[in-house]
């Protein structure tokens, strides 16, 4: 019997844990794209449980970027360049609407396990196609998602899956398939990768929808980990899944994803292996997994509080949504375009991964030029220009978002309260002395009123420096 | 960096048998006489290399092309390069992609060398994992967490990061360093994509005032405050630089390698004191229809290089600076039904630049003694990293052993270019130039004795092995000439040979050419 860690029972608050802005401003940083003022306080109304319940709750799946998904795919580099790029539009503004829910974070996942680049795939259709397959099984079965991802148009277009065929088989899907999508290298042998590549034969990929052609398909019989038999593709995602392996390398990119990644993983492996054995249990539903995961006290626990490096699309979409910038409505794809591209020159450009082992983030999202893009972007958000001068089109109202604290006439109060919104760690008495400074600009911290001429530059320039904070790269 | 002290004098006498590394005689390498640069590894250098990464598993049959094998047609019908088409390279039966037109010039003007059949025993096929292990210069089964070059850097930079070096130990251009450049204190790249937006990025301040932090998130504090000091030092030292430099030749446009070339150059140019540049293209995982699309790479590659390579004549820098490419694996021998190919094995490397001892290394693929379909190597990668690591840098021997982990024999790629002090020269004996030089099948080397002395006289092929002794006996003073003959020797590939000539108390070598 394995020895049970006790880290996965559910994290009850205490005195001296108590259920607070921190713990709830984790949950949500996590698990969203930046964690509003007002959705951190509306969760404290609820319990932990209640929380994480509440943000795997289904909601509307959002409109369809234009009539155009539905049209049959042609091969018009520029109409389906500006389509890839209205479709990449399209999400940024479904996780900037996001009401609490995990959902669009769980999507983008999905994006960056079951990769394909739109670059190589160049039918929109197709990529948002497999968007919304991740949207709707977002909290599903992975087995029968690995099913599905299979014979994804997107996908079959993406590894060869379309040029694979009992006359000439092509090992591209297969070998990732392993690798990568389930149950990881080291796990399975050079013929495994060449009899499930004939396993996987037949499919093919017609206007919007895969299609499978008996007369391309290997009848023959495939000896695959083992055993031998005429294998289709369910078959071969079956086999994979009857092997231990697969779950425990899925639950170990999930944590890495949601919990913490260290170089050195040895000593969550004992966890990972309970929540291994608790994903097999449920017959691969990830539910019920996700969920003991989120309301586990290892979830709470102060060791991984902010330890996690935030995406470049977490980073500038978080933001754009904590500190409530409205988007206008009537620019929203010129907005949006500026998010894109920075959000590409810090390394993430949605739809785009950079390979088919997806954005490896961790300390790889942060190097001597992401750092500075970020930086850069979360700067112009608040001051409202770019690098270059020229105006972003959107910015933080200061004062509205001072004004959602409680207490914006006090200066101290305010900083600290600012600093606990938007960042976990707490800060040292030297940098919050700092930060109080830079917001009162010379004058003193009695003189501090939220209504005067001064007061937005002097937020503005204290959310300038508090952005500049390495902190903040963190959630 | 480890600034080391220049010894001027090496007695020649003293080194003796030690004159020989990886059983290639050392004058091999200088071609003139044994280099003091290479005796003594303790010496700052001026010289840069730049890799080229071809990202997604070129596929080296399409690019150093076997067309007077059958076979290659046999296994490729659709996707092999029409005889006609392909670029013959005097003296070897390999030709090169029709769009590789100026690395052929490269090649015949002695600055392009190219290494056949490079690998490693037990290949891997994922990309990543394959990548990770030309990175990281482990073992096919040994999983390693920093780079070749970060421990070449972190040898030469034993500070760092507690101190850091005036100048960026070395330079990614692009958004991501590679694992490569991972050492065992960190990252030891710069990244960017373009040096004035670079700067113009990392205006902005920040606060100190910090107390550490206990839990995990203090590691990832401590890295990002370290990456954003980094970043505010060399972004202006490399604007500096750009705004000293200059590109005098003109870069093809639309080209993303080239872009990247000359932004090198012009750094190289305006004083950066940075001995590592990585550069890199994507594309080459060319499963299907792949005729044209590796003909755009092969075309970017050529002109990319092409360019680079004048602007560093042009700004008269091309003595300082070698190129090389590098790519996680070759493809499949066999073409798939999709007229691609699926990842392979072996393949070629190509080194560029001025100081390249030029020619065709190694035997030609052997398309038909296969495992799995797939090319067996002839030279371990880490092989071509020593010997740029010894032959351009310098590199000690125990500074090899700690970044390569393992002992390799080098090639003589480089030319070292430190020359002797001339009180070295030596005059009681004489090794002649062989003649004729080509050669194909017999060539005849004099030498003189001024006194009697044990001889050898023996020729090595560019692997350091032997592949003939023509003299080894007590001679008397006196002139002397022998013949080398390849006659019946089918084995003997065309390219580079060495002869030594070891007296008592001292030896010559120089280099032949055997072509076929």
């Amino acid at each position: 019997m394995k020895e049970d860690t006790g880290l996965l029972a559910p994290f009850i608050p205490s005195i001296s844990r108590p259920w607070n802005k921190k713990l709830a401003a984790h949950l949500l940083g996590r698990t969203m794209f930046g964690a509003k003022e007002s959705d951190i306080n509306y969760i404290l109304t609820l319990t932990p449980g209640e929380a994480v319940d509440l943000l795997f709750q289904n909601y509307p799946l959002p409109d369809s970027p234009g009539s155009w998904v539905t049209e049959i795919p042609v091969y018009n580099n520029n109409l389906n360049n500006f389509r890839m790029n209205m479709l990449r539009y399209w999400w940024l503004k479904v996780v900037y609407e996001q009401p609490v829910s995990f959902r669009e974070k769980m999507v983008l996942f999905w994006h960056n396990h079951f990769t394909s680049e739109g670059v190589t795939v160049r039918i929109p259709q197709h990529m948002y196609i497999q968007n919304n397959l991740f949207r709707n099984n977002v909290f599903g079965n992975f087995k029968n998602l690995s099913k599905l991802v299979t014979k994804d148009p997107a996908m079959l277009y993406y590894l060869d899956g379309r040029l694979n065929t009992v006359s000439s088989p092509n090992e591209n899907y297969s070998r990732e398939l392993l690798e990568l999508f389930t149950i990881g290298i080291g796990n399975y042998t050079e013929n495994d990768v060449r009899e499930g590549a004939r396993a996987l034969t037949g499919w093919t990929i017609n206007g919007l929808n895969s299609l499978f052609v008996s007369s391309r398909h290997d009848n023959g019989m495939k000896t695959y980990f083992g055993q031998t038999g005429n294998y289709n593709d369910d078959d071969v995602v079956n086999i994979i899944f009857s092997q231990n392996q697969t779950a425990v390398t899925f639950m170990k990119k999930i944590y890495k994803n949601f919990i913490n990644q260290r170089e050195d993983m040895s000593s969550a492996m004992p966890v990972i292996n309970e929540l291994a054995d608790l994903l097999r249990n449920n017959n691969y539903e990830i539910l019920p997994v996700l969920k003991t995961l989120f309301k586990s006290q290892l979830f709470f626990s102060e060791n991984i509080i902010s330890s996690v490096i935030k995406s470049p699309i977490d980073l500038m979409m978080g933001s754009i949504r904590q500190l409530n910038i409205d988007l206008d409505y009537s620019n929203l794809n010129t907005h949006l375009t500026y998010v894109s591209s920075q959000s590409s020159s810090a390394g993430q450009f949605v739809f785009d991964p950079p390979n088919v082992q997806g954005w490896l983030g961790y300390r790889d999202w942060i190097n001597t030029l992401s750092l500075p893009t970020r930086n850069s972007f979360c700067e112009s958000i608040i001051s409202g220009t770019k690098k270059d001068l020229t105006p972003t089109g959107f910015s933080v109202n200061p004062v509205a978002y001072a004004m959602t604290m409680p207490h914006p006439q006090d200066a101290v109060k305010l900083v600290d309260e600012i600093c606990e919104h938007l960042i976990r760690i707490t800060l040292s008495p030297k940098q919050r002395e700092q930060l109080l400074l830079t917001l009162l600009d010379g004058s003193e911290v009695y003189d501090w009123d939220i209504n005067e001429p001064e007061a937005p530059a002097r937020i503005k320039k204290f959310l300038k420096a508090l952005i500049y904070l390495a902190e903040y790269q963190l959630t | 960096m480890k600034r080391r002290d220049f010894i001027k004098t090496v007695a020649i006498g003293s080194a003796g048998a030690a004159l020989t590394f990886n059983s290639i005689p050392m004058k091999a390498l200088g071609l003139n006489s044994v280099t003091s640069k290479l005796i003594n590894p303790f010496i700052d250098t001026d010289k840069v290399l730049v890799i080229i990464e071809m990202l997604g598993g070129n596929d080296g049959l399409n690019t150093i092309i076997p067309y007077q094998d059958s076979q290659y047609y046999v296994k490729r019908p659709v996707i092999g390069i029409p005889s006609s088409t392909v670029l013959n390279i005097p003296g070897s039966t390999m030709g090169l992609h029709p769009s590789l037109t100026e690395l052929k010039n490269l090649l015949i003007d002695g600055k392009l060398a190219v290494v056949q059949n490079v690998g490693y025993p037990n290949p891997n096929f994922s990309h990543f994992r394959a990548t990770d292990i030309w990175h990281t210069a482990s073992d096919s089964n040994s999983t390693l967490t920093t780079g070749w070059l970060g421990r070449y850097l972190h040898e030469e930079y034993p500070n760092f990061p507690n101190q850091n070096p005036p100048d960026p130990m070395s330079i990614q251009i692009g958004t991501n360093a590679d694992l490569s450049l991972i050492s065992q204190v960190g990252n030891m790249a710069l990244t960017f994509q373009d040096p004035n937006q670079f700067y113009q990025l990392v205006q902005g301040g920040t606060y100190g005032g910090y107390e550490r932090v206990k839990t995990l998130a203090g590691d990832e504090l401590n890295f990002t405050r370290k990456v954003s000091a980094d970043s505010l030092q060399y972004a202006t030292r490399v604007k500096q630089a750009a705004d000293n430099g200059q590109n005098l030749a003109t870069y093809p446009t639309n080209n993303k390698l080239a872009d990247q070339l000359k932004i090198v150059s012009k750094l190289i140019d305006g004083g950066l004191n940075t001995r590592l540049y990585v550069v890199s293209m994507g594309g080459f995982d060319t499963h299907s229809n792949q005729l044209t699309s590796h003909q755009s790479l092969m075309n970017q590659l050529n002109s990319a290089i092409s360019a680079f390579m004048q602007d560093l004549q042009l700004n008269n820098i091309n003595n300082r600076v070698v190129g090389m490419t590098m790519s996680e694996f070759g493809r499949r021998v066999n073409e798939n039904g999709s007229a691609g190919t699926d990842h392979g094995t072996a393949a070629p490397m190509i080194l560029f630049g001025d100081l390249i001892n030029e020619g065709i290394y190694g035997n030609n693929p052997d398309l038909v003694n296969l495992v799995n379909n797939n090319l067996v190597h002839q030279y371990d990668f880490r092989q071509i990293y020593a010997s740029v690591l010894k032959q351009l840098f310098a590199a000690s021997d125990s500074e090899l052993l700690n970044v390569l982990l393992s002992q390799f024999n080098t090639l003589p790629l480089i030319i070292p270019q430190a020359q002797p002090p001339q009180s070295q020269q030596r005059s009681d004996f004489a090794l002649s130039q062989n003649f004729p030089n080509p050669f194909n099948p017999v060539t005849r080397i004099n030498y003189t004795l001024k006194k009697s002395s044990n001889v050898s006289l023996k020729v090595y092929d560019v692997s350091g092995k032997i592949v003939q002794t023509l003299t080894d006996s007590f001679k008397s003073a006196g002139e002397y000439s022998v013949t080398f003959d390849v006659s019946g020797r089918s084995q003997l590939s065309s390219g580079i040979y060495f002869y030594k000539l070891k007296t008592d108390g001292f030896e010559d070598t120089k280099r032949m050419t055997l072509i076929k």
